[in-house]
């Protein structure tokens, strides 16, 4: 009986392995260990929030939220108030991270039927929590505006970090066009190998 | 990135999201409001005999769509303190009005009105409203004109009082 075991790279991750007769022999087989199991960077768990309180949160889920800050966006003679908050999540991970943060307008946009070119400009952040963000002023100068990049290196086996979306809207002095205001903010992780 | 054995390949990336994506999306809304809604605006001629205009400046800041309406006391230059048994054309010189309201993104609201078609009370006058536009912390004006008249008037102060009414359109 002849037999051999092959391992394929080095091993210290959970391995698949397989086994087979060896084609058209019919005292062999071969055995497979091979590391393949991918690279990943998952976002689990419900996100935690810290906004102010007059904010509300619908639709949470591990991957996606809406955040309100309904009429309390501006003061009662329309001018902007100023309105801050942070979305933490978790990232499990076994390799090197990649983030990537765009935002939908570039700014907070009005939406509402009829009213173009009327925005509002705030700032966003994504950032790992261990470490510290800038936050980056957005603009109406472009849509689908990349925010913010960043790579996290793989942390020790099994792990996982904990990635912040923060986001200031400053005041305004003057009044603001009536309507509703929107930014979608997403954030793209991806192994990087 | 597939497991490989016997030539047979089947992706391992099926089993496990490599990549993973979150979107947050962030809203607020402001109400519709118009600050200064009512500006009253004096009207006052030197020697309405001669043709002269006045101007007059004022703020519109209204942060939806709006309209207005505007409405003279007299429907034309009176005379203060006209005698009751004064015929009107002894009295009274009417008057052209033009009202200018610049918007927001460009543009500007621009009409004409005679006096007399504004008339409290007695409106036919047709004011254009802002469409989906805007007038946010805007500097309005009027400007009254009037042509000389030959006739005899009474002698005296001639005035009027033109009100501008704006607010949101419904």
């Amino acid at each position: 009986m002849t037999g051999f075991i092959k391992v394929a790279r080095c091993i210290s991750v959970p391995i698949l392995i397989y086994a087979a007769h060896a084609a058209g022999a019919g005292e062999g087989f071969q055995l497979n260990f091979a590391n393949e199991f991918p690279h990943y960077c998952r976002i689990g768990g419900e996100p935690t929030y810290s906004l102010d309180t007059t904010a509300t949160v619908s639709n949470s889920t591990t991957n996606s939220a809406n955040i309100d800050f309904g009429t309390n966006f501006a003061n009662p003679d329309a001018t902007g108030r100023e309105m801050s908050g942070s979305v933490q999540f978790t990232v499990y991970t076994n390799a090197q991270c990649n983030y990537v943060l765009t935002s939908e307008y570039g700014a907070l946009k009005n939406i509402t039927t009829g009213q173009t070119g009327a925005f509002r400009d705030y700032y966003a952040d994504a950032y790992d929590v261990s470490g510290s963000g800038t936050l980056v002023h957005l603009n109406s100068l472009s849509s689908n505006k990349l925010v913010n990049q960043f790579t996290i290196s793989a942390p020790d086996w099994w792990k996982q970090s904990t990635v912040a979306i923060q986001f200031n809207i400053p005041q305004t002095s003057g009044p603001l066009a009536a309507g509703v205001y929107q930014d979608i903010l997403s954030l793209t992780v991806n192994p990087a190998i | 990135m597939a497991a490989a054995l016997g030539g047979i390949a089947f992706p391992v990336t099926a089993l496990f999201a490599a990549a993973d994506k979150v979107k947050i999306e962030v809203t607020g809304n402001i109400r519709p409001y118009c600050a200064n809604s009512v500006t009253a605006v004096p009207v006052s001629a030197g020697d309405p005999r001669k043709a002269g205009s006045a101007k007059f400046a004022f703020t519109v800041d209204c942060n939806a769509p709006f309209q207005y309406t505007m409405q003279s006391d007299n429907g034309a230059l009176r005379l203060v303190n006209a005698p009751a048994t004064a015929p009107r054309d002894k009295i009274e010189v009417a008057y052209d009005v033009h009202i200018r309201i610049p918007l927001t993104l460009g543009g500007s609201i621009g009409d004409t009105c005679s006096s007399t078609s504004i008339k409290h009370g007695a409106i036919t006058c047709r004011f254009t409203d802002s469409g989906q536009k805007v007038a946010i912390n805007q500097r309005a004006e009027t400007q009254v004109s009037w042509n000389g008249t030959p006739r005899q008037l009474l002698a005296g102060q001639y005035i009027d009082r033109l009100t501008v009414f704006v607010s949101v359109k419904p």
